[in-house]
């Protein structure tokens, strides 16, 4: 990284590049269990990409469900970073009836209030997003075995986003 | 039998008749549920000392009136020393007078960092003062640690501190609970999922947790249509709480906040009545929702600290040290204020601002579940590390 930023005059981007391929970087993912602002924005991207989101509530309505509200801690400690702050019986649950909401497509992330008409629900695929060829290989034989089993594009969603490996960064 | 036989029998029956059940050894029946008051409650607006002059002198405009039968909006008389803020009239006051509610005054904790969140978390992790404090270990895991046949469950969306330990504690917010949206074949296929993972208990845990409670309400809401009120906020959540500790869950943990009140709180009316009013609604529906259960049922309300004695310019009250604490329970020898007491009047006010610590939680606590569930020695001391019970004779 050193050597690029000298090569590059100090270029951040090829910088960036340099850490994002190197193995450490690699061998850093996957591991980190994702805190729900985290969990819900990267379920987002993958679900509609770069889209630009319209309605922001559904996803505050998330975060609140999940206790983790924009701006909402209460001390001055901050949000827990753990693991164990945000993976109880409860939270899981909760977590996973997002994933099947986010999944589903129904929230309305596109509708504008001054639209005349509500846009059309539009149910993710994310089965047939780029980055699964990169993500796929990762799945344990037991999250594909579950994912098999989804009735519908919708249902794969939801299973995908509630895997264990999803939940982790 | 002759008159002095029936009184003979009269009197061997006596006590049993009257106490309902003893507590001499662990008892799997035993329910105890712990209520936290996050933010710290105005204890002394609560549980009011009506026999102390400098109560009166500190508070010109918080101050609850002396015990006054023709007045609403004067304390409810607990002994001469001690009246009962008047919100808790129908609610706390009958349990009171039944000898199901007692109070510990001069309660609390040695932490004298006024600050909520330090003083919560050593409060719900319970552990040896001026140690390093281990995170990963709450007192009331510690104490399912101890128990057999304990089933434990935290009614918040977070599992709180005082539950993380050893073993996967399950945890269920009771305030919004709805139809689940992902269905049993789904619940299935995401436990499949994670089978053998670390987090495979705790998955597993939630589905199961999730399906008791929403069928618990299910009940609920049927018997909801056939009457015409229905409560709400923490009524609703504590009557839930009652019928899901219905042969469920007998280890239980909520936490109520809004106690923060540095200005307008109110004396007999106002921000605190209203909110406390809801509490006594709740703990009374609590108590109501138990059943014949109420009298094997333990309620510990607890508060991170007391506010200051005296108070503020914004007709409120601060960060202070001493509390209050409540027992309640169908089976408690309460109706009375218990543990050690002090003259309420400047001189014995802590740091000349606030409640003192007389009653140290730990000590409290411990002896309580020592005749709660017959813990002594090495397991109580599992519980709360080096403390040395006090035996109030609440149960």
């Amino acid at each position: 990284m050193a050597a690029t930023f000298r090569k590059s005059d100090g270029d951040i981007a090829a910088v960036l590049k340099t850490m994002f391929e190197s193995a450490e970087f690699k061998s850093s993912l996957g591991t980190r269990f994702k805190d729900p602002i985290h969990f819900v924005v990267s379920a987002i991207r993958l679900a509609y990409d770069d889209r630009p989101i319209v309605n922001a509530a559904p996803i505050q309505g998330w975060l609140n469900r999940m206790a983790e509200p924009l701006y909402g801690r209460q001390t001055p400690d901050g949000y827990g970073l753990a693991e164990t702050a945000w993976a109880s019986p409860g939270q899981m649950v909760t977590r996973f009836e997002i994933a099947r909401m986010i999944g589903s497509g129904s929230a309305p992330l596109f509708r504008s209030e001054t639209a005349a008409a509500p846009a059309p629900v539009l149910a993710p695929r994310i089965a047939d997003n780029p980055s699964l060829t990169t993500l796929r290989p990762a799945l344990s034989s037991q999250t594909r075995e579950a994912l098999n089993e989804a009735a519908s594009p919708q249902d794969w969603n939801t299973l995908f986003l509630a895997s264990p490996e999803f939940m982790r960064r | 039998m002759d008159r002095r036989d029936v009184l003979k029998a009269l009197a061997l029956a006596g006590p049993l008749a009257i106490t309902g059940r003893l507590y001499a050894a662990p008892q799997t029946s035993t329910r105890l549920l712990v209520v936290f008051l996050r933010g710290a409650y105005d204890a002394a607006n609560v549980v009011v000392p009506v026999s102390s002059e400098f109560y009166y002198q500190s508070r010109p405009t918080l101050a609850i009136a002396r015990p006054n039968p023709n007045d609403p909006n004067a304390a409810l008389p607990l002994n001469g020393d001690w009246g009962l803020h008047p919100a808790l009239k129908d609610t706390l006051y009958p349990l009171y007078q039944k000898g199901q509610l007692a109070f510990v005054p001069f309660a609390g904790t040695d932490d004298a960092s006024r600050s909520h969140f330090e003083t919560q978390d050593s409060i719900e992790l319970g552990q040896a003062p001026n140690g390093t404090r281990d995170f990963q270990s709450g007192f009331m895991s510690r104490l399912a640690d101890r128990l057999t046949d304990v089933k434990p469950i935290a009614f918040t969306d977070q599992l709180p501190l005082t539950f993380r330990g050893a073993r996967s504690i399950p945890n269920m917010g009771l305030n919004a609970v709805a139809k689940p949206g992902v269905d049993d074949r789904q619940a299935n296929l995401i436990k499949s999922m994670y089978r053998g993972t670390s987090l495979e208990p705790s998955v597993a845990q939630g589905f199961a947790v999730r399906d008791q409670v929403y069928e618990s309400m299910s009940t609920e809401m049927q018997e909801a249509n056939r009457n015409a009120v229905s409560p709400k906020g923490f009524e609703l959540a504590a009557r839930r709480i009652a019928s899901l500790m219905n042969g469920r869950f007998n280890l239980g943990f909520v936490d109520v906040g809004g106690w923060d009140t540095h200005d307008n709180q109110g004396a007999a009316t106002g921000y605190l009545a209203t909110h406390l009013a809801e509490l006594g609604r709740g703990l009374a529906g609590f108590a109501q929702s138990s059943g014949p259960a109420w009298n094997d049922t333990v309620v510990v309300v607890i508060s991170e600290f007391g506010r200051t004695f005296r108070e503020n310019g914004d007709r409120g009250t601060d960060h202070g040290h001493g509390s209050v604490y409540w027992i309640m329970g169908g089976g408690i020898k309460g109706g009375r204020l218990a543990g050690a007491q002090v003259r309420v009047e400047q001189a014995t006010l802590f740091q000349n601002r606030d409640y003192p610590v007389i009653n140290e939680y730990r000590a409290v606590l411990g002896g309580l579940f020592a005749r709660l569930y017959g813990l002594q020695g090495d397991r109580l001391q599992k519980v709360f590390p080096g403390v040395r019970p006090k035996d109030l004779g609440l149960v």
